[in-house]
């Protein structure tokens, strides 16, 4: 693949992949990243990620010798050499117009029936490429084309936590209510950010992540499980 | 020294004021904004002249200033934006150390210059911290802005000498200058030469759309760009929208965007831009290195 890495200022660094949502992509920045943590943790501040790029902020001024030096260290890289742990989470979500406000919609605009839209989105297997946009809401690799539906012309003020939705090529979960624009199908009882925990989020970049339908009653046992902190993430 | 757990009371809470600190970092990998005081050098002066340690929370005001009552004596600092301090109905300069005694009132009237300004206070501000930092920040912390009728805590130390204060002389100068510098974002390159000019020659203004998240400009560059994969962004990075329109994210924004970053401002551009009123012009200047 080609590679392209661009100075932006002097502690700051940008690598480009080619321009393109895919697990190849996904897997050479998780290996990049867990090689630059841990060779150069002295002088790295902090790595974010996107789809295709890999920004790392230094705690200092690099010059282009040592950046030079730093990437045809990571050129030579072995997959096998580092271990990168990969983990697939389930996710229940109920379907149920009480909290699926946009899915009848949803389904006329996409000409399928609501069984076929549920059954579409549940069959998935998605990737977790990273966090954005919100404290805790995943970007998600791996929608199938026949639910991708631009996202909505006005969008709502008030989307809740724990809301499954879909818009344009990507579908995700709100983390915490706030404004939004994708139509909501679903909704899950899980806690997608909990301050209250050292790490507040349960799947890590390049995790598996399905979705699994619950009835209305499933729903609030889970959710008051949830609330007592007694509700354990279940791997697929 | 016996330090006692006071408190400060907002009679009225103004309209943006928040407890900010240096920020939040480590978490943006799972998609926590650094926050953080929006103009930093400021915040800095507050704590340094009050011998704090470097990362005390500060109070954050702008547009329409609180009113406050502080429960026990105390030493404040203002720095940043130039506006109308009245301690007990007498006004006071910014960059002035403040003796606090018990039940004086604070009130914060017009800013004449600048937007953001901060009160430090001996110790900094006591509220809870949050995966490591007092700054508000919703979602994160239990308040985005101070409430009506609400307060905040610090802590009281009484002093039995009464020592003699120097009076720095603060002014709002230093972010009355026009130039912005800024590095050329990461997707610079996508922009056809004459956009490179036009961002670069082109003079600027701050729009009225403006808070902790971002501030939208008023120029429009007539844009063909289209969005990009969503990928990182930091304070000080320069978006450009589909439509044309220049946003500047500032300390709360966001970690990822999807709009092409055609920017990356300096941390000391951002301290300056932060500072700036709506209307008032700027100009993008490139950092070559």
């Amino acid at each position: 693949m080609e590679i392209k890495f661009k100075f932006i200022q002097p502690d700051l660094i940008e690598i480009q992949w080619p321009n393109q949502i895919n697990d190849a992509i996904l897997e050479e920045q998780l290996l990049w990243k867990a090689y630059l943590q841990a060779n150069y943790q002295a002088i790295i501040y902090e790595i974010r990620m996107g789809y295709h790029v890999l920004s790392i902020l230094f705690s200092r001024p690099v010059n282009p010798i040592e950046l030079e030096s730093i990437m045809i260290q990571m050129k030579k890289i072995n997959k096998q050499d580092i271990e990168i742990q990969v983990k697939r989470w389930s996710i229940p979500v109920c379907y149920e117009m009480e909290f699926a406000k946009d899915l009848t919609l949803f389904a006329s605009l996409k000409n399928l029936s609501i069984e076929k839209v549920i059954q579409l989105h549940t069959a998935s297997t998605y990737r977790l490429h990273f966090y954005g946009f919100l404290p805790g809401f995943m970007y998600l690799g791996g929608l199938v084309e026949e639910l991708h539906l631009p996202r909505k012309s006005s969008p709502d003020p008030l989307v809740k936590a724990g809301s499954i939705a879909i818009g344009g090529q990507q579908t995700g979960i709100y983390p915490t209510d706030s404004p939004g624009g994708w139509y909501i199908i679903g909704k899950t009882p899980l806690r997608l950010f909990d301050i209250n925990q050292t790490c507040p989020v349960v799947p890590k970049q390049g995790d598996f992540i399905q979705f699994f339908a619950i009835s209305k009653p499933e729903y609030l046992r889970i959710e008051k499980e949830v609330q007592q902190g007694k509700y354990n993430w279940s791997h697929a | 020294m016996l330090k006692t757990t006071a408190y400060i009371h907002f009679l009225k809470p103004g309209l943006m004021t928040s407890v900010q600190d240096q920020g939040r970092f480590g978490y943006a990998d799972f998609g926590v904004p650094y926050s953080g005081a929006m103009d930093q050098l400021s915040y800095n002066q507050a704590n340094m002249f009050l011998n704090n340690q470097e990362d005390a929370a500060v109070l954050e005001m702008a547009l329409l200033g609180p009113i406050m009552i502080f429960e026990m004596p105390t030493r404040i600092v203002f720095t940043g934006a130039e506006a109308d301090i009245f301690v007990n109905g007498q006004l006071q300069p910014i960059g002035k150390l403040i003796q606090i005694q018990a039940e004086d009132q604070v009130k914060i009237g017009r800013f004449s210059k600048g937007q953001w300004l901060y009160m430090g206070i001996e110790g900094g501000i006591q509220s809870p911290e949050f995966l490591e930092s007092r700054s508000w920040f919703p979602s994160i912390s239990e308040y985005e802005r101070v409430q009506e009728a609400s307060s905040i805590c610090y802590l009281s130390e009484e002093h039995f000498s009464r020592s003699h204060y120097s009076h720095p002389k603060l002014s709002a100068d230093w972010y009355q200058e026009e130039v912005i510098a800024a590095y050329k974002g990461p997707d610079w390159e996508l922009l056809p030469e004459e956009l490179q000019e036009k961002l670069t020659q082109q003079k600027f203004s701050n729009s009225n759309i403006s808070n902790r998240m971002g501030i939208q400009l008023t120029e429009l560059l007539s844009n063909t760009l289209p969005s990009i994969l969503t990928a990182p962004v930091y304070p000080g990075t320069v978006q450009l929208t589909p439509s044309g329109k220049l946003i500047v994210l500032m300390r709360d924004a966001q970690v990822t965007g999807g709009y092409p970053r055609v920017l990356q401002l300096t941390d000391h551009s951002i301290n300056v831009i932060a500072q700036k009123k709506f209307g008032e012009k700027i100009r993008f200047s490139i950092l070559e290195f």
